[in-house]
């Protein structure tokens, strides 16, 4: 199902129940008297024929064309809620579950890559210190600064691996977010969907096990200024 | 993030670390050889922040400089981490070089220093 399709149905919807309002207002306009005198007396006895009163030159038939396009009308928006309530329940158990799945295939590969890395930095890292040790004494001086250079490098690549710890967390929250639209869709749905209508229910949505380990705010961007509000925060007297 | 975290400490000369995979574990082995805290705060299980809570509540625990390394950096969040008795905070992503001066800070203004 398109997000065109969706917009179409919520625009027909709009539509529908608008001329449903102005067929309601025509009526209360034609019948201002019945529709505000709420005496048991009037709307028992005299209703019909105050209606048909107020109703002037619209007459009976008038209000009888009126109200079957208004029951016209009520089809129409009760055919749209219902293609609505499908495409909400396909929507939740479709595509938001789709979207899950490459979420965590993400956080995986992530996780796995920066694994990898930082198996292959380590072994890096203990090669250097071999060649350390095994340097020979000409350029040694020299030797051991590029060596030291190199290490060092090799040290800050691992800090870079920083991101998968962080992207993790935003990959985490996004989830949670899906699973919370995911959770109302299914309600909506099943509102606009009763069993009487013979329909399918949608499927229950999934739910978020274990504690949640994630900071909704996790961003690599602006560290230093963050710091700095921790650091001025940090330095005020303790009570 | 604990192995580059326990990178980092190697690199910077603290070599002897006792690992945790969350609070609970943490305070599990937590004991009179360790001298220096160091925590996360988003975590499964028990969070970095309950276990400071938890860690400040036992007597042993009162005064072991803690740490904090997370990428919470609401106000909000650090308040709440100075009320729960953290000693000094660092926002990830962050390099050796702050985590060593975060360290030595801590050491040298908060514990006292041994005579």
């Amino acid at each position: 199902m398109t997000a065109r399709h969706a917009n179409e149905l919520l625009y027909d919807t709009e539509a529908a129940l608008r001329l449903v309002d102005s067929a309601i207002e025509d009526i209360r306009e034609a019948s201002p008297r019945a529709s505000t005198d709420t005496s048991s007396e009037s709307l028992h006895a005299g209703h019909l024929r105050d209606l048909l009163q107020a109703a002037g030159p619209l007459g009976l038939l008038g209000i009888s064309q009126i109200l079957a396009r208004g029951h016209g009308e009520i089809i129409s928006v009760l055919r749209s809620l219902r293609e609505s309530r499908d495409v909400l329940a396909r929507t939740s158990s479709d595509r938001v579950q789709a979207t899950h799945a490459k979420l965590r295939e993400v956080t995986n590969a992530t996780e796995s890559a920066a694994s990898d890395i930082l198996d292959g930095l380590d072994r890096a890292v203990a090669l250097v210190d071999q060649m350390d040790a095994k340097a020979s004494d000409r350029d040694a001086a020299s030797s051991a600064d590029l060596r030291g250079k190199l290490r060092d490098e090799l040290f800050s690549l691992m800090g870079c691996m920083q991101f998968q710890d962080i992207t993790t967390q935003q990959l985490n929250y996004a989830s949670s977010v899906l699973t919370e639209i995911e959770t109302r869709l299914a309600e909506l749905a099943s509102i606009l969907g009763p069993a009487a209508l013979g329909a399918a229910s949608a499927p229950a949505p999934a739910t978020q096990s274990g504690s949640v380990t994630f900071d909704p705010a996790a961003s690599v961007e602006n560290a230093e200024n963050r710091q700095a509000v921790a650091d001025q925060i940090f330095g005020r007297p303790r009570r | 993030m604990r192995r580059i975290l326990v990178n980092s400490l190697q690199r910077i000369g603290f070599t002897d670390c006792v690992e945790a995979e969350d609070g609970l574990q943490a305070l599990e082995k937590f004991g009179p050889s360790i001298s220096f805290v160091i925590t996360d705060w988003n975590m499964p299980v028990m969070s970095g922040i309950d276990f400071a809570r938890t860690l400040r509540s036992y007597a042993s625990g009162k005064t072991v400089p803690i740490l904090m390394v997370t990428t919470r950096s609401s106000r909000e969040d650090i308040v709440t981490a100075v009320e729960a008795g953290v000693n000094s905070y660092i926002v990830k992503p962050f390099t050796p070089q702050l985590l060593k001066q975060k360290i030595d800070h801590v050491l040298s203004t908060i514990v006292a220093p041994a005579t």
